[in-house]
């Protein structure tokens, strides 16, 4: 293999003028573009998802327990499983705003502004308190040009009847998020507190975890509820709460590999025509080469090696290449996006080295298969005839 | 005829063309003893290159039977011609067809790495020795381009004795050279023959150089005309 080796690492990198020869320059370019690529934009759309993942734990639970009433007892005892780090009750009720002739349905949401809680929802505020009022999403106070220390409006159909309920706004947050920023309003317990005993609410747990388990929570599920079932309506995890966003998110990378894929395929057709044009080119060669001696299947290895040199070469071009892109994205942001359209102002980029060996292994894989068929018709290529005419 | 090294018993070679039927060679024997130096002639198409190619291993004939020191190499396995070409033929065509890719010493060498993994010191001195005698010592890191015609078959001409053949075959060695480069090659290969008892058979249409064999054979229409020792 030596001998094939050192053939084929010349046909590539050595021509008359002792340079990488123009074709297979042509053939690395187009591998290392469609790899370089596929990195960027998998670490972009990796960035999106980890981004909106953390985005939805910031304010969601891993774990949200709906009860059937209010129940603190639950709260002690599911803090005791291994695992789970805090747990937060609250509640949440479907209301709308009146303002003027316009009515919009938010949700209302009563949470204990414990020493858990107000640090997670204060990085949010934008103006205002917590402890002076209601906080609005910022997407809400723009709709109805509401701001701190305002009245708002708020009706709730508690039974038959349709009850109407006055209160303060004490500030404005912004989550990021179109969901959190456009539909939700958020109140102390003590805040709403005749508000939630004239409406009889939906009281849920929040289980905050450990981030080993964050990805495996069936273990704590499976522990919660053992414990009462009598008093929980459901147990549900945060992937299943957003299933249909993550499903179409992985559905959106899968299809995207799929089709940046196709630029790869490009590239190694561009391997299966350098390595023909060579076949065809270096007949001569061939023929001399099966004349002194060298076995067909070696000539065809001679073959097969410069698919592979091109392809590792030009694999690790595209890594580096698109890595770098990666890198400078991260580090610079200098693609803006609009904030008014995204949740995000930038590009997030996550590099993550299983997707980089997977799109190296299938480049590889798919430059190598490339390299097969040209080399397989050395094979056809009679060493009598190749000798005969110049 | 103890001491043949190689043998062609009424071989016959058959092309098949789109139009027609091509009789390239019909029914020819010819022995070659060891250490002899046997030239082929005739005109163009009279099938020299395809019986230079058959004893040459580099195609199998229609029918009839060569022999490699009394084997038959007609039904040889193609392993073990591709081992018997590298190891006891030696091949110099006219178009010399060098590596362009690689250099004058790496082309003397390429028979050697086939059958070698690891080139032992003894090859590279006798390389230099055939360097040195087909007057390559300076040119031994120019690549084929930057060679002239008669350099080259020169190179092609040690790269074919690199593995020490026992049979030396040339195709039209001189066809391509000037006057001055063909005499060069025309001593070289008597030098061979004298020297390292190495059987040459040539193929060609100079006949000044055929003259230099021991014995010129004619053929015409794939067919043995006339045979004449020097």
């Amino acid at each position: 293999m030596k001998l094939e080796a050192w053939l084929a690492f010349r046909y590539v990198f050595r021509n008359r003028s002792r340079h990488i020869s123009f074709i297979s320059l042509v053939s690395l370019a187009a591998v290392s573009l469609g790899v370089a690529a596929l990195v960027i934009v998998i670490a972009v759309m990796s960035g999106f998802d980890e981004d909106l993942k953390s985005k939805l734990l910031s304010l969601n639970f891993p774990l949200v327990v709906t009860l059937e009433k209010e129940n603190c007892s639950l709260v002690k005892d599911i803090s005791k499983i291994e695992g789970v780090k805090n747990v937060v009750l609250f509640s949440q009720n479907q209301v709308a705003i009146r303002r003027g002739k316009s009515v919009y349905p938010v949700m209302l949401e009563a949470v204990s502004f414990g020493s858990y809680s107000l640090p997670r929802w204060q990085k949010y505020l934008k103006e205002g308190s917590f402890q002076k009022g209601l906080a609005v999403g910022k997407g809400i106070a723009q709709r109805f040009f509401l701001g701190e220390g305002e009245e708002i409006q708020i009706l709730s159909l508690s039974g038959k009847k349709l009850k109407s309920y006055t209160f303060r706004i004490g500030g404005i947050f912004s989550v990021g998020m179109y969901d959190f920023d456009n539909t939700l309003i958020v109140g102390s317990f003590s805040c709403l507190e005749n508000f939630l005993l004239e409406n009889h609410p939906r009281y849920y747990l929040g289980v905050e975890v450990t981030r080993s388990r964050l990805y495996n929570l069936e273990e704590i599920k499976r522990r919660i509820a053992s414990l009462d079932l009598a008093g929980i309506i459901a147990i549900t995890t945060w992937q299943e709460q957003n299933q249909a966003l993550f499903s179409a998110l992985k559905l959106e990378k899968i299809t995207m590999f799929i089709i940046l894929s196709l630029i790869v395929l490009v590239g190694s057709f561009n391997i299966f025509s350098t390595l023909t044009v060579k076949v065809v080119e270096k007949t001569k060669d061939i023929g001399i080469m099966k004349s002194l001696g060298l076995s067909p299947l070696r000539v065809s290895a001679v073959f097969t090696l410069q698919g592979i040199i091109i392809a590792f070469l030009g694999v690790f071009m595209g890594v580096v290449l698109g890595v770098g892109v990666c890198f400078l994205l991260k580090e610079y942001h200098f693609i803006h996006l609009p904030s008014q359209i995204y949740y995000i102002d930038y590009l997030p980029v996550l590099i993550n080295p299983r997707d980089i060996l997977t799109i190296s292994l299938a480049s590889i894989g798919l430059c190598i298969f490339s390299s097969l068929i040209p080399s397989l018709w050395t094979r056809k290529i009679s060493e009598s005839e190749a000798l005969r005419y110049e | 005829m103890s001491n043949m090294i190689i043998e062609a018993k009424l071989v016959s070679k058959v092309y098949l063309d789109v139009h027609a039927v091509v009789k390239a060679l019909e029914k020819v024997s010819i022995g070659v003893r060891e250490a002899e130096y046997v030239a082929i002639v005739g005109p163009s198409g009279a099938g020299k290159s395809t019986l230079l190619h058959i004893l040459g291993g580099l195609e199998r004939p229609t029918e009839g039977k060569v022999f490699f020191r009394k084997k038959d190499i007609s039904r040889m396995k193609a392993s073990s011609i591709y081992r018997l070409r590298n190891e006891h033929l030696g091949f110099v065509f006219q178009f010399y067809y060098l590596i362009s890719e690689l250099n004058v010493w790496e082309n003397i060498l390429l028979p050697a790495s086939i059958k070698l993994h690891y080139l032992p010191q003894k090859t590279r001195d006798y390389a230099e020795e055939l360097a040195e005698m087909l007057g390559l010592k300076e040119r031994i890191h120019a690549f084929p381009h930057q060679l002239s015609g008669g350099e080259r078959q020169r190179v092609a001409l040690a790269r074919a004795l690199i593995n020490r053949p026992q049979i030396l075959f040339c195709d039209e060695p001189t066809g391509n050279l000037d006057t001055e480069a063909a005499a060069i090659i025309k001593q070289v290969l008597r030098d061979i023959n004298c020297k390292n008892s190495t059987t040459i058979v040539l193929v060609t249409h100079n006949l000044d150089l055929a003259r230099e064999a021991e014995r010129i054979i004619y053929l015409n229409n794939g067919r043995i005309e006339n045979e004449s020792s020097a």
